[in-house]
C-alpha cells in the first residue's frame, strides 16, 4: 500500500467541482473502483475519494472531488508541492472478468469514477454522462478520448435532454454490452438496476458511505447488501466500493 | 540487562509491551495484519462479540467532532459460533494476545457467550459492559455498580480466563463501579470505553449519525480517561488498562504515570493505520533514553 502523493495541480473544473492530480507511485494492482484515502493536514479523519485516472508510467494520481464541507474545503487550497499522507489504492475496484464491450456510466459527480477503467482494462468503451445542466459537465473530454461518448444534461443546455438512463436504455439493445460499469446517485442506480434486469446485463455499481479506517476494520461504513438470500451490512472500503447491482438495497 | 523493559504481566497473561488494540478499531487482526507484523504489539482486544450475529445500525455510523469522532456502528459481529469456526483459526497464530470483548443484552447471554468463548483459544476475555440491559429497562449493565458485580460474577462463573472488565465513563461515580468489578471477581479493570454524544448538521437540523446519538472517542476525551484511570487507580487493587485518545508514546507514559499497567489504543488506528507500531518504536526509544521501565513510572502521579 503506498502512503504519500505530492499535489502538482488543484484546479475548479466546474462549479465547487475541483481536480487534483499528485505525484504518486501507483502499485500494479491498482484499477478503476479502488479509492485513495486522504489525510487533510489539519484534520486527524481521512477523507476517502475514488481513483479518477492514474497513469504508471508518468506516476500520477488524479482525483475529482466537490467541495463539500469542511474537509474539501481545506482540500481545494493546496497548492502544488503540498505532500499529503494519502492510503490507496483501497477497495475492491470492478473486476470486469472477460467483459469486452463495456458500457460506463456517470450520474453527476459519480463520473469521477469512469476515466480510470482506459488504463484498467483492454475493451471497447462507450461511455454515458449525465447532469443537470451545462456548467456542470466534467470529464467529458477525457471520457472521448476513450470510445463513444454520449452527455445528457436535465435541462437540454447541453448533449441529450433527460436523464442519463434514457440514453443507455436507447442504446442498450443496439450495442449490446458485456458489462455495465456506473457511478452516480440513488435514483440513477435504481433506474439502473431496472435496465440491468429488463436487458440481462450484469452492472456493477461503486458506492460510498462515511468511513473511518477505510480498510475494513472499524465497520463504520456499513451498506446493506443483499447476498445468498439474506441482507447483510457490508463495508463499502472493503468489501467495495464495488458491488453487483442487483444486491444493492435500496432505500 | 537482557530483561525486556516494556512486557508485562497482567492477571498471569505475559504482554510483550503495553499496548493493546483498543475493540472495534482492529476487526479480529486481519485487515492489519495485512499492513504489518501484528505481532509487534502488545495484544489485541478483538471486536465485540454476542451470542448470536448482530447487524449493527443503520449507516452514517461516524461523525468527525473537534479531536475525535462518534461513532454509532451498534455492534455489528458475526456472532460467536462464526468467531469460533471461521476467525479463530486464522488468527490464533498472529502471534499477540488475543482478547475476546464480549456484550449481551441479558446475564444469560453473558454466561453462553463466556463459555463459548472460553473454549476459542483466545487468552483473556474482556467485558463490554456498555449495552442495554433488555430485561431492566435497557440502561446498560455498566451504569448502576450492582449491575456490574452481578454480570462479572456471571461471566467469572461461566469461564475460566482471566477477565477484564471495561468500565463506562457515562455514570456518576466509576470508583464505585470499579469496586463492584473487583467485587464481583475481575482479574482487570479498562477503561474508558466512549463518551455518550452527537452531532448535528446546522443546515439539515437533522443529526449527522443515523443512530441519532453515538460514542465519543479520540484526543478530546483523553482529559476525561486519565481522571478516571488516576481514581480507580486509588480504589482497587487489581490492574488497570487504560484508554482514551491515545495518539502519542507521551499520551501512554500519562496513563502509566496515573495508574495504568498497559493501555489500548483505538481512534488513533482510524487515524493512520501504521500508528500502534510507530508509537511502540518512539516508546522503546524513550524508555531505553531514559534508562526507564514500566513499574519505574507506574502509578508515580505526583500529587
Amino acid at each position: 500500500m503506498e502512503r504519500k502523493i505530492t499535489v502538482l495541480s488543484n484546479k475548479e473544473i466546474a462549479p465547487k467541482i475541483f481536480k487534483l492530480t499528485a505525484a504518486a507511485k501507483i502499485p500494479d494492482e491498482t484499477r478503476c473502483g479502488n479509492f485513495v484515502h486522504i489525510q487533510l493536514k489539519e484534520k486527524s479523519l481521512r477523507r476517502p475519494f475514488c481513483i479518477c485516472d492514474f497513469s504508471k508510467e508518468l506516476e500520477t494520481l488524479t482525483i475529482v472531488y466537490e467541495v463539500k464541507g469542511e474537509g474539501t474545503k481545506l482540500l481545494s487550497a493546496y497548492q502544488k508541492g503540498t505532500c499529503l499522507d494519502a492510503l490507496f489504492p483501497l477497495g475492491n475496484g470492478f473486476d470486469i472478468k472477460d467483459a469486452k464491450k463495456i458500457f460506463l456510466v456517470g450520474g453527476g459527480l459519480g463520473t469521477a469514477v469512469l476515466p480510470a477503467a482506459f488504463k484498467s482494462y483492454e475493451a471497447e468503451f462507450t461511455s454515458f454522462i449525465g447532469f443537470k445542466s451545462k456548467e456542470n459537465i466534467i470529464l467529458a473530454e477525457e471520457l472521448s478520448l476513450g470510445g463513444d461518448l454520449f452527455v445528457s444534461t436535465e435541462d437540454g443546455s447541453f448533449g441529450e435532454k433527460g436523464f442519463v438512463t434514457d440514453c443507455v436504455k436507447r442504446e442498450i439493445s443496439l450495442r449490446k454490452p458485456d458489462i455495465i460499469l456506473a457511478c452516480g446517485p440513488e435514483p440513477m442506480l435504481k433506474s439502473l438496476q431496472k435496465i440491468s434486469c429488463q436487458f440481462q446485463t450484469k452492472t456493477l455499481v461503486s458506492l460510498e458511505e462515511r468511513m473511518g479506517c477505510g480498510v475494513g476494520a472499524c465497520v463504520v461504513c456499513a451498506v446493506k447488501i443483499n447476498r445468498n438470500g439474506q441482507e447483510h451490512n457490508l463495508r463499502v472500503c472493503k468489501d467495495g466500493p464495488v458491488f453487483d447491482i442487483n444486491e444493492v438495497v435500496f432505500n | 540487562m537482557n530483561k525486556n523493559p516494556l512486557a508485562v504481566n497482567i492477571a498471569g497473561v505475559e504482554f510483550k509491551n503495553p499496548l493493546i488494540a483498543a475493540s472495534g478499531t482492529f476487526g479480529y487482526g486481519l485487515e492489519y495484519s495485512e499492513i504489518y507484523d501484528v505481532s509487534k504489539i502488545g495484544g489485541i482486544s478483538l471486536k465485540g462479540l454476542t451470542l448470536l450475529p448482530k447487524e449493527g445500525n443503520d449507516s452514517p455510523r461516524i461523525a468527525e467532532t473537534p479531536s475525535g469522532i462518534l461513532n454509532s456502528v451498534g455492534l455489528q459481529n458475526p456472532g460467536t459460533k462464526a468467531f469460533v469456526n471461521d476467525y479463530m483459526p486464522k488468527i490464533k497464530k498472529l502471534g499477540t494476545v488475543l482478547i475476546a470483548n464480549i456484550a449481551g443484552n441479558t446475564l444469560d447471554e453473558y454466561a453462553q457467550t463466556a463459555k463459548i468463548v472460553s473454549e476459542s483459544g483466545v487468552d483473556m476475555i474482556e467485558l463490554n459492559i456498555s449495552c442495554p440491559n433488555v430485561k431492566q429497562g435497557g440502561m446498560a449493565f455498566g451504569v448502576e455498580p450492582d449491575s456490574v458485580r452481578a454480570v462479572t460474577e456471571k461471566v467469572k462463573e461461566n469461564s475460566s480466563l482471566p477477565l477484564i472488565v471495561k468500565l463506562t465513563p457515562n455514570v456518576s461515580d466509576i470508583t464505585k463501579n470499579a469496586a463492584a468489578a473487583q467485587k464481583g471477581g475481575a482479574d482487570a479493570i479498562s477503561l474508558i470505553n466512549t463518551i455518550s454524544g452527537m452531532a448535528v448538521d446546522y443546515k439539515t437540523r437533522k443529526p449527522i449519525l443515523k443512530n441519532v446519538t453515538g460514542g465519543l472517542s479520540g484526543p478530546a476525551v483523553k482529559p476525561v480517561a486519565l481522571k478516571m484511570v488516576w481514581q480507580v487507580y486509588n480504589t482497587v487493587d487489581i490492574p488497570i488498562i487504560g484508554m482514551g485518545g491515545i495518539m502519542s508514546y507521551t499520551d501512554v507514559l500519562e496513563f502509566i504515570i496515573c495508574g495504568a499497567s498497559a493501555v489500548q489504543i483505538g481512534t488513533a488506528n482510524i487515524y493512520n493505520p501504521t500508528a500502534m507500531p510507530e508509537i511502540l518504536s518512539d516508546l522503546e526509544k524513550y524508555f531505553k533514553d531514559n534508562n526507564l521501565t514500566l513499574e519505574d513510572l507506574k502509578g508515580t502521579l505526583i500529587v
